[in-house]
């Protein structure tokens, strides 16, 4: 469904739904409202292919920055054994309705054809802009944002994953560029760092002369699949502008999650399943171990969810900066400092923002400075966490 | 007051009798104002037609409730504010001043005739009071039919020398609920070119059954008609719907327009006196694949044309053209004739003509893989790449190599391309 709204001061809004399909060389969706006589018409931009019955899709909205408009991004999972674990495309929602931009070929016209169908049938509309009421030609963009890209999923070939929900899938898509967002949710920061940039542009390290490119990703992984603020994190509030500090807190708050979780993995591991090899003196040393919340954040960046050496490299250089930037006493040996792991680094980072935010108010050093380095560092911790939560693995 | 004998509509060969009330001048545009009533069912008799003949009118856009309440009071015999048409007749010249109502006549009853009339304010109200007649006729109410088409309304008709003050007139006044755009006024006001050409040049629309002919005597009227509204709104981008910014930006162009010039005419002579040139020089390119060897030049995917022709008769290109050519004439008053006298001497690296387009379409070929809104910077392209050919400041003056290269730099700056 789209809405129209009359011209202000009227308050007045008319819903159009899709009505009617009309087939020529190119499919038409017809759009028209119970309340006002106007027919809105789309077409989709690409030559008539079959579309078999019996499938259906479920479409998302992304911004990706990265994203061109010729590109079509074919999303597969990996250890789906069906169809190579296709699941589903990602398409620029403009281009669908522009000439001789999309090369859609009948295997991918389904899903683009299905997915509009799905646009305009919505009980509640998906729309992120507001229209009105004219008696010329709408095209799509004065109902979506320009750069919308949608995902469009097929039902049927999710529903292979069990228990699939797109939610658990956001962490992994935010590496590659794409944040979700809606009419009432905007994108107000974006993470133009060269690592997500590099991710997205390694899809195409090859040149398609169709435009299609193939995106896999992992299954979700059960651990973490349902952590409400993992989803809340990646749907609401990572595309909000926040102040720098806050932002880091919000991000830090995935690390609190995992070491929460891994206390009781690692005690059910450690201790339960090996509890008669134990001695009062060996259990005392493991619970004094994992009781130090340093010694669990080693465990899920050394261990259970390692990031790419790309990033670790990257976020320890960038913290070491910072550190010597704000004088701290700590890290005045260069040669020292590059001895510390990616551990110790970002959890005295946390520490000293949380206890000494002092330190950062040092009136010898540019606030300026200060600033650009901690939205560096948030725009890596994005990326850190997201491969966290992707990576992770019992 | 003067009595009209409009002439035949269609087959039929029915009298309508209009009553020119009174007629002003505007001496802004240099046109006239006829104010006429007529009975509904004399004004529908044309208007059908007018309605059914010209794809680019408005589209129906009225609320339900509003169409039923508007219907239930036309059977009532309500009053309607005044339509108002406009005509544009090389015949308006000869109206001697405003009290020359036969004249006037004359070229009212000729322009219905020739379905060279256009509605530009009251279509909504027209085409509810179409359908209630057909409502009558199908149930067969003769009575009410009758008693509906003698009702009279009031029309105003403009009777305007030419398109460019009809359209400065039209923008000034459109201040309905449904604004239009200037680029939607101009498919109205320009739609007779359609029909008859500009000096043997064809302008073909969509629904037309005719394929546009790879030459430059043939053109697609939507493209020539989206290069004139970037010439006068001053930017290459399609803009397709109401914007009343843009429409208060066109004014200031129209207002500085020569009121007795066809500049829409002299837009579309220009381009194809450039073309002619293009064409000519390039010894009529086309685009071989195979004789591709240069590995720098291979393209990645389709070519974004396969000839001189087929790369600037796109709408990208003459977009470009208008928002370059608006540039030129605000910031080096560079007039149309000027362009024209320029088109001879336009040249490229050695004469390569060749390796030139080879290199555009490799620039195409680029643009296509980076760009987040292809059409937008093919049109960007074009704007910099006519400035860059047609600006005598410009280092890449008449050099069509140099132009080329000059637009794609601009644009990989501004886009950010990597």
């Amino acid at each position: 469904m789209l809405i129209i709204k009359d011209k202000a001061p009227s308050t007045i809004t008319h819903d159009f739904l899709l009505t009617n399909v009309v087939t020529s060389n190119l499919n038409t969706f017809e759009l028209t409202s119970p309340t006002i006589e106007l027919t809105i018409p789309f077409s989709l931009e690409a030559p008539v292919a079959v579309v078999p019955p019996n499938y259906s899709v479920t479409v998302h909205l992304f911004k990706n920055t990265f994203h061109s408009q010729q590109d079509i991004i074919d999303l597969r999972v990996e250890g789906l054994a069906q169809r190579n674990g296709k699941i589903g495309y990602f398409f620029r929602l403009d281009a669908l309705f522009e000439n001789n931009v999309l090369q859609i070929d009948q295997y991918i016209y389904p899903y683009a054809y299905l997915g509009l169908e799905y646009v305009f049938s919505q009980m509640s509309a998906m729309q992120t802009k507001d229209a009105e009421v004219s008696s010329e030609d709408y095209n799509i963009s004065h109902f979506f944002d320009e750069d919308t890209v949608i995902l469009v999923l097929c039902n049927e070939y999710c529903a292979n994953i069990p228990n699939f929900n797109i939610e658990n899938y956001l962490a992994q898509l935010f590496l590659y560029g794409f944040i979700s967002f809606n009419k009432t949710n905007a994108i107000e920061s974006v993470n133009t760092s060269s690592f997500i940039e590099d991710n997205y542009l390694g899809l195409k390290a090859v040149p398609s002369p169709t435009g299609v490119y193939v995106l896999r990703i992992s299954k979700a992984n059960d651990f973490i699949s349902g952590e409400t603020y993992i989803t809340h994190l990646f749907r609401n509030l990572i595309q909000k502008q926040t102040d720098p500090v806050t932002r880091f807190i919000m991000l830090y708050q995935v690390v609190e999650i995992f070491i929460g979780k891994l206390f009781h993995y690692e005690i059910q591991n450690k201790v339960c399943n090996n509890l008669f090899a134990l001695d009062s003196y060996k259990l005392k040393d493991i619970m004094g171990e994992m009781q130090k919340q340093k010694n669990l954040i080693k465990a899920l960046f050394n261990r259970y969810s390692r990031p790419t050496s790309t990033l670790e490299n990257t976020v320890k250089a960038k913290l070491i900066e910072f550190f010597v930037h704000v004088l701290d006493p700590d890290y005045i040996d260069p040669a020292e400092n590059a001895k510390l792991t990616l551990t110790h680094l970002f959890y005295d980072y946390r520490n000293k923002l949380v206890h000494q935010y002092r330190l950062i108010h040092n009136t010898a050093i540019s606030q300026a400075d200060t600033k650009t380095k901690i939205d560096e560092i948030n725009q890596l911790t994005e990326s850190l966490m997201a491969e966290v939560i992707s990576n992770f693995n019992t | 007051m003067q009595i009209l004998y409009l002439g035949c509509i269609q087959a039929i060969k029915i009298k309508i009798m209009a009553v020119v009330k009174s007629i002003l001048k505007d001496e802004r545009i240099n046109a006239y104002n006829a104010l006429v009533e007529i009975t509904v069912g004399e004004y529908l008799r044309f208007a059908r037609n007018v309605v059914d003949s010209n794809e680019f009118q408005r589209k129906r856009v009225i609320k339900s409730k509003i169409k039923e309440i508007l219907r239930e009071d036309l059977l009532r015999n309500c009053l309607i504010p005044s339509i108002v048409l406009a005509v544009s007749n090389e015949e308006i010249g000869s109206i001697k001043n405003e009290d020359d109502y036969e004249t006037s006549s004359n070229i009212i009853a000729k322009s219905i005739d020739t379905n060279q009339i256009l509605i530009i304010d009251g279509l909504q109200r027209t085409y509810v009071m179409l359908d209630l007649e057909d409502e009558l006729k199908k149930i067969d109410d003769s009575n009410a039919l009758v008693a509906f088409r003698s009702h009279k309304i009031r029309a105003e008709i403009y009777l305007g020398l030419n398109r460019i003050g009809l359209l400065y007139r039209m923008i000034t006044l459109n201040t309905g609920q449904t604004t239009m755009s200037t680029r939607h006024l101009m498919e109205i006001l320009y739609f007779d070119y359609s029909k008859v050409g500009i000096n043997g040049i064809k302008l073909i629309k969509d629904k037309d059954e005719s394929k546009i002919s790879e030459t430059t005597e043939e053109y697609n009227f939507k493209i020539i008609l989206d290069g004139f509204n970037s010439y006068l709104e001053k930017n290459e981008a399609v803009i397709d719907r109401t914007e009343i910014l843009d429409n208060i930006k066109s004014l200031d162009v129209l207002k500085l327009e020569e009121v007795n010039k066809d500049i829409f005419k002299e837009f579309l002579l220009t381009y194809k006196y450039f073309l002619d040139c293009i064409l000519s020089k390039s010894n009529h390119w086309k685009y071989n694949d195979h004789e591709n060897e240069e590995p720098a030049l291979k393209l990645n995917s389709s070519p974004f044309g396969k000839t001189t022709l087929d790369i600037f008769k796109k709408s990208q290109a003459i977009t470009g053209f208008g928002a370059a050519i608006s540039f030129l004439k605000d910031t080096k008053n560079i007039r149309f004739t000027a362009i024209k006298d320029m088109c001879d001497s336009i040249d490229t690296d050695n004469d390569d003509w060749n390796t030139a387009l080879l290199s555009l379409l490799k620039q195409f070929d680029i643009i296509k893989e980076k760009s987040k809104k292809i059409g937008n910077d093919q049109r960007f392209f074009f704007k910099f790449f006519f400035r860059g050919l047609f600006n005598p400041e410009s280092d890449s003056h008449l050099d069509f190599n140099k132009s080329s290269e000059y637009a794609y730099n601009e644009l990989r700056v501004e886009k950010e391309y990597k």
